[in-house]
């Protein structure tokens, strides 16, 4: 937390002000401030008598600091298809972004069974330099200690300066066991990356149920790991670029998952099309009233072979199951269709559909946020418009 | 069997209101809850428990109003409660925190460490993995359900699509995800919250609070769609123009937006009139 320096300090309370938190108060005429300060300095930017001091990171830099170099990006595959998850691409197209700021080059690292179908034609289409694969049976599917320790290995290796990981479940399960073995610092599920002039990778993600934003740095450590989820980086085709270069890796896998066993996976039953995926996505939001008009709404979304999806407080309510929820918690969506029945268009829902292409929004209410950032606005009862669209489809 | 349980206590996330003047989080009167995930975690240990023998003990760290948490664990059921209490340990990240958690745990026999997948405050979910990778333990997140069998731990894990269903040796670390099952209500235990400090954890300074933590926090901005719409009609505008930008709740102010009215069949047809409807619903048809 902050530190006041008393002598400085003239008691304007514009600190007080500043404070998200509610973290300080004036009491005699200092400022004071209470356990809930997060140390986050946005005080300290504003104090006129710059009597604010905030802890700096004492913990200093490795004496390999500067050694660490490029913008990786830890790939995932896609079993079903024996080729790399979208999201793969998506990270390391940002990855090239990234490495262009600050001129660096960009890597990506797989472990997989086998080659994937059109690897080095993904790889060249978003400009990735090289690549560090390692192949082994066992690295079929995910076990955490083998992956991590093979990231690791890797990361010590070839030293990189930032290391992107998919945040997927696979993902969120793999990157805080490598930054606890690499004693570096994450920032889960960013929303937005970028450089700053020191070659500090910003990480923008949301906190508080998406009402801040907040701006982390890893300034001391490195490498600078940063998870980013399915569909929320675009990926754009590189300028002319050499063919990536492939390195096969030996010596950097040990199967050592012991006393774990697979034993079976099946497939989830009942289970939804899934919302992150799917081309066309209709959501309800609490707006429909009722778990019937939630069914409603489902139906249409089946009759139009579209996934649903459901917002937040529709899964509180317990109309619709978590794993449809759209939004901060949930899943981020970038469908080419969106429409909503009875969504506001709270910050938590929004965050996770703002780059659908096409969206449509039927609310009652005129100032409804979601109205402000769709295509088209119905004014309309949820409910209602529901059956006659179903009516006007079948 | 020892089983010891993470927790949190979080502000109501739904319940966050932003002070219009201030800019400020109101955080008077807004509730602090168990995280919702740990909730469901706790639950599952008392199962585990019912089922296995032994004791569930709940850890947790935070300021002193986190004892709430703590104790709503012990209501619950749980058969210890401590909380670390400390300034020492206020700003940590997520490296210092599952550092700081392990040492706690460490401290104690255990042979199943829980927590939930993650907070609804922060929602990172590294705090779990953190604290397996310091004690050396398998880890299984996004769990579901988990059981004792033969003194092994049956864990199924639910990644996309699929059920991994693993086998495996104890200790081990799991994370539980929400909506598993029916939490329990608190009933008052009489048991108390032990509320403990940092010292005799042996923890190295180098690696706790603000000053041990990798990540510093650079910047804090309210995101920026977060106020509600009040709006103002531009005076400037013929009186026309006025009454239907009244209308129309100053949505047509924004210029891209049409407020589509009329029936319900009306505006059905409208939607499924939009090229980028009918374009698959030709398809579906």
């Amino acid at each position: 937390m902050i530190t006041i320096n008393e002598k400085k300090c003239s008691g304007c309370g514009i600190c007080k002000s500043a404070c998200l938190f509610g973290a300080i108060e004036v009491r005699d005429k200092k400022a004071v401030v209470s356990e809930a300060c997060t140390g986050c300095g946005a005080c300290a930017e504003k104090c006129p008598c710059k009597a604010i001091e905030i802890p700096e990171t004492n913990v200093g830099k490795a004496e390999d600091f500067d050694t660490y170099k490029d913008v990786w990006a830890v790939l995932e595959m896609d079993l079903s298809r024996g080729q790399l998850k979208k999201v793969s691409l998506e990270l390391l197209s940002e990855a090239r972004r990234l490495a262009d700021l600050s001129g660096q080059k960009v890597g990506a690292v797989l472990l997989a069974d086998e080659m994937p179908k059109g690897f080095e034609e993904n790889l060249s289409y978003v400009g990735c330099d090289y690549a560090h694969v390692v192949l082994d049976e066992q690295l079929k599917r995910y076990h955490t200690l083998d992956f991590s320790n093979c990231v690791v290995r890797m990361v010590e290796k070839y030293k990189p300066a930032v290391v992107l990981f998919p945040a997927t479940e696979n993902g969120r399960d793999l990157a805080p066991r490598v930054s606890c073995a690499l004693q570096t610092g994450l920032t889960a599920d960013c929303t937005a990356l970028d450089m700053d002039e020191k070659g500090n990778l910003v990480q923008i993600r949301p906190t508080y149920g998406g009402n801040i934003m907040a701006s982390i740095i890893t300034p001391n450590h490195r490498p600078q790991l940063a998870s980013v989820r399915p569909n929320v980086l675009s990926i754009e085709q590189a300028g002319q670029k050499d063919k990536p270069m492939i390195f096969l890796e030996s010596g950097m896998f040990t199967h050592e998952e012991k006393d774990c066993r697979l034993l079976k996976v099946s497939g989830r039953e009942n289970v939804f099309q899934d919302v992150a995926e799917s081309s066309v996505v209709v959501v309800a939001g609490y707006g429909v009233g009722s778990k019937e008009n939630f069914e409603k709404v489902k139906r249409l979304a089946l009759k139009m072979n579209a996934a649903i999806g459901a917002t937040r407080k529709v899964v509180d309510e317990g109309w619709a199951p978590f794993e449809v929820q759209v939004g901060q918690t949930g899943k981020t969506i970038a469908p080419d269709v969106y429409i909503s029945f009875g969504v506001s268009g709270a910050l938590q829902h929004t965050i996770g559909m703002q780059k659908a292409k096409f969206k449509i929004a039927v609310n009652n209410d005129p100032a409804a946020a979601i109205f402000k950032m769709c295509d088209a606005a119905i004014l309309g009862d949820a409910g209602e418009i529901a059956d006659a669209l179903l009516q006007e489809i079948s | 069997m020892n089983i010891i349980v993470c927790v949190k206590q979080v502000p109501d996330t739904n319940e966050v209101k932003i002070d219009q003047k201030t800019n400020n989080l109101v955080r008077e009167g807004v509730p602090g809850i168990l995280n919702p995930y740990d909730q469901n975690c706790v639950e599952l240990a008392l199962r585990l428990r019912e089922q296995a023998g032994g004791k569930v003990t709940v850890v947790s760290m935070g300021p002193g109003q986190a004892k709430e948490a703590v104790q709503y664990c012990l209501d619950m059921g749980a058969d210890e409660g401590i909380l670390l209490s400390d300034r020492a340990v206020g700003g940590s990240d997520t490296l210092a925190t599952g550092y700081i958690l392990s040492r706690l745990i460490g401290s104690r026999d255990y042979d199943l460490v829980m927590c939930g997948n993650e907070a609804i405050d922060g929602c990172t979910g590294q705090v779990g993995p953190i604290i397996a990778g310091n004690l050396g333990l398998k880890q299984f997140t996004y769990v579901t359900d988990a059981k004792i069998k033969d003194g092994k731990l049956l864990v199924q894990r639910e990644v996309g699509k699929d059920l991994e269903l693993y086998e495996a040796s104890l200790p081990a670390v799991i994370c539980v995800q929400k909506d598993i099952n029916q939490p329990r209500k608190p009933v008052c235990s009489g048991r108390e919250v032990t509320v403990i400090n940092a010292e005799g954890l042996g923890l190295d300074a180098d690696r706790i609070g603000n000053h041990g933590s990798p990540t510093r926090v650079v910047k804090i901005r309210m995101s920026d769609a977060r106020v509600k719409s009040f709006f103002t009609v531009d005076d400037t505008l013929p009186w026309e123009e006025r009454i239907r930008f009244i209308i129309n709740g100053g949505i047509e102010s924004k210029g891209k937006v049409d407020l589509w009215r009329g029936s319900a069949g009306e505006l059905a047809g409208r939607i499924a009139g939009c090229p980028e409807v009918s374009r698959f619903l030709e398809d579906v048809r």
